[in-house]
């Protein structure tokens, strides 16, 4: 965590020289567009654009969220498809092509998706895991994120002029690098949203007729090979993979190295400890608990879940607090420094002479109010709402804000470090501690059971979102410091764009919630994964609920975590492999190996580097794409549930078609996906490197 | 003749070399001091037949091999002082490694040969001497083209903690003034301390902490035990091998012991019966009876699996290794490379194996007569002893540590399973596999104590061909040596259990009774625990795919934890160290190093003398370990954290040694 000077390598052309040094004293940072000048910020378009790709990424980001445990990049794309759209209104509908800083702006609006979906999808459907859904309804799953982005841009607020100012050029910063190099090189940008058009298009099309219309499998599964039926029943040891579009681009973006380690966390699980217990269950006359049913009756994916799934939870909430132990040395830092500044501010260290339009924000004043404001509406939300009619309800809901302001306030700045050094913030390990910490808190105070376990459920939430927020307000800080937009514009469009992607997450949550479930039961055989949530879950069933907990599984999960950390491997990662099904592991492999491919494809760096990030445009389209057409495919088995009709065309049922594609499907949904992996690499290869600037 | 004045090791000696940079031993190429002398041969052949016999006795009473070559490495410093011309450090290799083939050659026979006496077999002396041998010369000449793979080319990625311990005991010997002392007085220390500890009953010799109620009832209701051998050997091991390889190997520990140990439990305590190969029902078993009836057989299939992956890694460089003596062959002579990388010619191997080759045949064929089965079983010896050469130049080259029994007992499998196949059963079936799993035991072995010695000679600047030629000289001495020993010993003693009305007294031999159990099983059918070795198979995969080393993974998988964990703290010590010594910088920085190297060497050394000492004291008649014993012995808590106390002592020792800067007059050039 040195603050060396980074070397000035790289600066994209249009970006002044001084953009990523250290500024010399007296120096001052002229941006690309000048304080002096006023081109349009906000506009119709900007704020239309904003809320729509909100709305889109929310809905997708939920998704992925909730199915793969993974957070996507909303950023990168919004940007590419914010100077589309301004390419596209230039060009064909001859109108005025988007300023800079209105894309900046749509960026500013849009980009809010990913964090409050990360805040909201890795705590809330905790709530139905537990069963707590009862208590609890849509109101109160949209307030829970809201109310934690909003404190969240107004905890960061006071310290925009610390990180992009007085650290210029001596922080990385390397997703607010990446972005702006695309808002920069506006020109190319209308070629590169055409990309990731398309190739969203693709995927949703690819994702539709394999799962929704039959048209493959959607996984394919060795247990499906009759020659391997013996080979299956004997050993319990099955290897499969889905055939998704979105996974193949989500390992694309991951990586060999990360979807490497995924994978191994799923091989561990299928052909290590299954095979095991599928070798002593013979041996096994009766059930053993937690399992309900003899060991030996059980196939291999029961075994999985109802053994090896809570050894993978006991591992990602192992991992979880091994990475904030990790970051220790880093918390340490930004609490301090975070004290300094606030106290500094408070001297009125702050104002000095005029202000710039390039530095004018929310007054200070405001953003303490704000705070106030947001800090008495939850303590008003869980006097009121959550704890009303409990004994000593003031107390606990004074201490529950307490600990709620507290613990965002600390995490917010450490989330802001990490996202300026490595853009990774170690967002599941924060809020298991605040879960564990608020659990202890508020037993020690007497609240156990159903609501005590929701009500340390929503501070989670709250303190998740804002952790989020951070990280993400400062990385659009530094964007609007390199090009010049007026930081009071990001805040206010970041709480704007706060409220549309709350409710555009609450409502995938609960359709989710509705159609598929988040942990199995009657309704729900098979449920989304929904990792974190469930590891979230197991954490206050453990804590506040009744007994029951499978503590022996979760203990060796988090004993295996530190082997693996003990070995130099992401123990997160692994853990998380090990929890989700192998079938949405191995095909991020697939795609991990295309990008590696493509990395090398070439001796020349410029036309590999140009190949693969060909490449990586596509595969964020997939992820788009393949996310939003499960998304409406969810929307649409509702719709047919709620009606009773079924009008999705089913292949299968095809006359004549129908049985051979029956027959074929698993063999058929490998060879489509082998063949769109060839296709992705086929198609990226072909990409040359840019002309070189004049 | 003056002996060459030594200086220390060059800077790059632990460390990988960028690339054009080339390492320099002590001796360079162009020198030819005295080497394979009369002086050498002499000391090394007697040290070697002396170390065999001791070492069969107490292998066979204990299961305990002597740590062999270190201690003759400090005999040899010794002894060279008595003459009127010092011994070269050339002639000191020479000495270690012939006289280090003892503990190798014991250790391959130990494991198996008594096996044939408890079977009631009775082998000709003839007999288990040509099975030590051909076994041993198998080693050997399946080494030499990986010498320039694991020696040379990997330079400073291995950590070779026996090869480093013995070359800086020559080095330093050799040198004199302060480090000689500092390496004596470690030496001593752990000498002292390890005697006491595992030869009589001062107090704990292993730290499990189970008299904490808490730890005790973790270890009852889930199995979860965690222990801790206390011993400065393994303290200067865990330091010579590094934090790396020492964190891999207890991850691998905490794998086995921790998780999968628990969760066998966790499901196999509701079943009833004993589930094969376990035998006796799983819940009631303490963890360390599920770690040795399960867990460790997927720790052979992970470390098999890993070897295989080695075998892949160092193939492109064997190849390279043989056409690089194919083309010297041809141009007549190896004058183009220099005395340092010089081997025994390829003809000269190709000749060797093939002469064992037809040997082994002609011995297994008076066992079997002619056929199918001579053919497969010839095929085996050579096929295990190459593909186990590798795993153990790499296990020894990482840990120090060789996974005999593990790869003997696979040995064993695999040949019952086949040669079942082909019709062979009964006695001679039983000879059959034990012979082939002496031959490929002691291979192996004695293949992990070559590399060490080649890494020594590399090191210092030895002749790798002269080296390589004293290793079959060793390898002959140490054979005959053993084979008449266990001769001997089987007219007095009889091995493994006492069978009734035999009077003789009894020699354990552990590790030989367990082969003798697993060949009686095998070849009357037992199903084999495939699944085990397969899960193991996969984690070896799994690591592979993660960047890990495998086999060093696997290792710890496969061995003690309680002999992981101490390792463990070395390792921490040799990376705080290795800060310490960067933020001091210079000379001051580079003098840490080096005497953290000759601590760390010092405690190795000594925890080996300490170990033959103890060996040599058990063979008096009358020897009791409560000769020594504490009244507190029995009483765990005080027992235990006394054991703790002298740990942390042996490492504040290590530390603060090596931290403590050397007298300026004593560091004047």
């Amino acid at each position: 965590m040195a603050l060396e000077p980074l070397p000035p390598a790289g600066a994209p052309a249009g970006l002044p020289e001084n953009a990523f040094r250290p500024l010399a004293p007296g120096e001052a940072y002229q941006p690309v567009v000048p304080a002096g000048a006023a081109p349009p910020e906000v506009t119709v378009r900007s704020v239309l654009q904003g809320v729509l790709w909100s709305v889109v990424f929310s809905a997708a980001a939920t998704y992925i969220a909730l199915k793969l445990g993974q957070g996507i990049e909303s950023a990168i794309p919004i940007a590419i498809l914010a100077v589309g759209v301004s390419t596209l209104l230039a060009r064909a509908a001859r109108g005025r092509a988007s300023s800079l800083l209105e894309n900046v702006n749509v960026l500013a609006v849009g980009a809010t998706s990913g964090i409050v979906a990360g805040g909201s999808v890795f705590t809330m459907p905790a709530i139905y895991v537990l069963g707590l859904e009862g208590r609890s309804g849509f109101l109160q799953i949209f307030l829970v994120p809201l109310l934690g982005a909003v404190l969240g841009v107004f905890l960061l607020a006071p310290f925009r002029r610390y990180f992009t100012r007085e650290l210029h050029g001596r922080l990385p910063f390397p997703e607010a690098r990446a972005t702006t190099e695309i808002l920069v090189a506006g020109n190319r940008g209308g070629e590169s949203a055409l990309v990731l058009t398309w190739s969203a298009a693709t995927a949703a099309v690819f994702d539709f007729v394999g799962p929704t219309m039959k048209g493959f499998a959607d996984t394919f599964s060795t247990a499906a090979i009759g020659a391997l039926s013996g080979f299956t029943e004997r050993t319990k040891a099955v290897f499969s993979m889905n055939t998704s579009a979105a996974i193949f681009g989500l390992g694309y973006i991951m990586g060999l190295d990360y979807a490497a380690i995924i994978l191994a966390g799923s091989l561990v699980s299928f052909l290590v400890l299954v095979p095991l217990l599928g070798w002593l269950g013979p041996h096994v006359a009766g059930a053993v608990p937690p399992a309900a049913v003899p060991l030996a009756a059980m196939p291999h994916d029961a075994l999985f879940a109802a053994y090896v799934r809570p050894i993978g939870i006991g591992g990602i909430f192992a991992a979880g607090l091994l990475s904030i132990l990790k970051m220790s040395p880093v918390i340490v830092r930004a609490g301090r420094q975070a004290v300094a500044e606030v106290v500094r501010l408070a001297r009125g260290g702050g104002a000095a002479g005029v202000e710039e339009r390039t530095d004018r924000a929310l007054p200070m004043a405001l953003v303490v109010a704000g705070v106030a404001a947001t800090g008495a509406a939850i303590l008003a939300y869980f006097r009121l709402s959550v704890l009303a009619g409990e004994p000593g309800a003031t107390g606990m809901a004074l201490l529950a804000t307490g600990l709620t302001l507290a613990i965002s306030f600390l995490f917010a700045a450490v989330s802001a470090w990490a996202i300026a050094m490595i853009s990774i913030t170690p967002i599941s390990g924060m809020t298991l501690t605040t879960l564990i910490v608020t659990a202890v808190a508020l037993s020690a105070l007497g609240l156990t059971g159903e609501r005590g376990m929701l009500q340390t459920l929503l501070i989670g939430g709250v303190v998740c979102t804002a952790l989020s927020m951070s990280g993400s307000l400062v990385t659009q800080y530094q964007i609007g410091r390199w090009l010049g937009a007026t930081p009071r514009t990001i805040e206010i469009a970041n709480l704007l764009g706060s409220v549309v992607a709350s409710a555009a997450t609450t409502a995938v949550i609960l359709l989710m919630a509705k159609v598929y479930g988040f942990a199995p039961d009657a309704a729900h055989p098979t449920p989304l994964p929904a990792p974190q949530p469930n590891a979230m879950a197991a954490v206050l069933r453990g804590v506040m609920g009744a007994g029951g907990a499978p503590w022996f599984l979760y203990a060796v999960g988090g004993v295996f975590a530190v082997a693996v950390e003990l070995c130099g491997v992401s123990g997160l990662a692994f853990a998380l492999g090990m929890y989700l099904p192998m079938d949405l592991n191995s095909p991020l492999v697939l795609g991990a190996l295309a990008a590696w491919l493509l990395r090398r494809s070439s001796k020349d760096a410029a036309t590999s580097a140009a190949r693969h990030e060909r490449g990586t445009l596509i595969a964020s389209g997939f992820i788009a794409g393949g996310a939003l057409v499960g998304v409406l495919a969810a929307l649409l088995k509702f719709v047919e549930d709620s009606i009773g009709v079924a009008f999705v065309p089913d292949l299968t049922r095809l006359p004549g078609l129908g049985p051979v594609l029956q027959a074929w499907s698993n063999w058929l949904g490998l060879a489509a996906f082998l063949l769109l992996g060839a296709w992705v690499y086929w198609v990226s290869r072909r990409a040359a490197p840019a002309p070189p600037a004049a | 003749m003056d002996a060459p004045t030594v200086t220390s090791l060059p800077e790059n000696a632990y460390l990988p070399l960028p690339p054009g940079e080339a390492y320099r031993p002590i001796v360079p190429a162009t020198e030819a001091p005295p080497e394979s002398t009369f002086r050498a041969v002499a000391w090394g052949v007697a040290f070697c037949a002396l170390f065999t016999a001791a070492s069969a006795y107490s292998g066979l009473k204990v299961g305990q091999v002597m740590e062999a070559a270190i201690p003759i490495s400090i005999l040899a410093i010794g002894m060279g002082r008595l003459f009127k011309r010092r011994s070269t450090l050339l002639e000191n290799v020479i000495i270690t490694g012939i006289g280090g083939n003892s503990g190798a050659v014991v250790a391959g026979a130990a494991f198996t040969l008594p096996a044939l006496y408890i079977l009631k077999l009775d082998p000709h002396p003839w007999q288990t001497i040509f099975i030590c041998l051909a076994g041993g010369a198998l080693g050997v000449l399946f080494l030499i083209p990986l010498r320039r793979y694991f020696v040379r080319e990997t330079h400073g990625q291995f950590p070779y903690p026996e090869a480093t311990a013995i070359t800086e005991v020559l080095v330093t010997g050799e040198k004199g003034g302060d480090q000689a002392r500092l390496l004596l007085q470690a030496t001593g220390i752990a000498a002292a301390y390890d005697f006491l500890v595992t030869t009589f009953q001062a107090w704990k010799e292993t730290i499990d902490l189970r008299f904490v109620p808490a730890v005790e009832a973790l270890a009852q209701k889930a199995k979860m035990t965690l222990s801790f051998d206390a011993l400065g050997f393994i303290l200067g091991l865990g330091y010579v091998m590094g934090l790396r390889s020492s964190l891999l190997l207890c991850a691998g520990g905490v794998l086995s012991n921790l998780v999968l140990v628990p969760l066998i439990w966790f499901v196999g305590s509701h079943v009833p019966e004993a589930v094969y190969p376990g035998a006796q029902a799983i819940g009631a078993m303490d963890a360390s009876q599920i770690f040795r009836g399960y867990v460790r057989l997927i720790g052979v299939g992970a470390i098999a699996t890993a070897g295989i992956f080695g075998i892949l890694k160092s193939l492109r460089i064997v190849v390279g290794s043989f056409s690089i003596a194919v083309r010297a062959f041809r141009s007549g002579g190896e004058h183009g490379l220099e005395r340092t990388d010089r081997d025994v010619s390829v003809m000269t191997i190709l000749a060797g194996v093939v002469v064992s080759a037809l040997a082994v045949a002609a011995f297994l064929g008076d066992l079997a007569g002619l056929g199918a089965v001579l053919a497969i079983g010839l095929l085996l010896v050579l096929l295990f002893s190459f593909f186990f050469t590798s795993v153990a130049a790499n296990a020894i080259a990482t840990t120090a540590r060789n996974p005999v029994s593990g790869m003997t007992m696979l040995t064993v499998i695999v040949s019952s399973v086949v040669l079942l196949e082909f019709g062979l059963s009964g006695r001679t079936g039983m000879f059959f596999v034990m012979a082939i799993a002496g031959m490929v035991c002691t291979a192996l072995s004695v293949s992990g104590q070559t590399v060490t010695d080649l890494k020594v000679g590399y090191w210092l600047g030895s002749t790798p061909r002269a080296q390589e030629r004293m290793k079959f000289l060793g390898v002959l001495v140490a054979a005959v040596v053993v084979g008449l020993t266990i001769v001997l010993l089987a007219r007095t003693f009889q091995f493994g259990e006492a069978a009734p009305g035999d009077p003789r007294a009894v020699l354990a031999s552990p590790q030989a009774s367990l082969m003798k159990a697993l060949v009686e099983g095998f070849m009357s059918r037992q199903p084999v625990p495939v699944l085990l070795f397969a899960v193991g198979a996969v984690i070896a995969v799994v690591m592979e795919m993660l960047q890990v080393p495998a086999l060093t993974f696997a290792l710890g998988m496969y061995l003690p934890l309680e002999l992981n964990s101490p390792a463990l703290v070395g390792g921490f010590i040799a990376h705080f160290l290795q800060r310490r010594s960067e933020a001091a910088g210079g000379e001051a920085g580079r003098s840490m190093r080096e005497r953290g190297v000759v601590v760390a060497s010092g405690l190795l050394a000594g925890g080996a003398l300490g170990g033959v000492f103890g060996a040599a004291l058990r063979t008096v008649p009358g020897f009791s370990e409560g000769w020594v014993r504490t009244p507190f012995y029995d009483v765990d808590w005080i027992s235990q954290s006394v054991s703790l106390a002298g740990f942390t002592a042996l490492c504040a020792y290590l530390w603060l040694a090596s931290v403590r800067q050397a007298r300026p007059a004593a560091r004047a050039p």
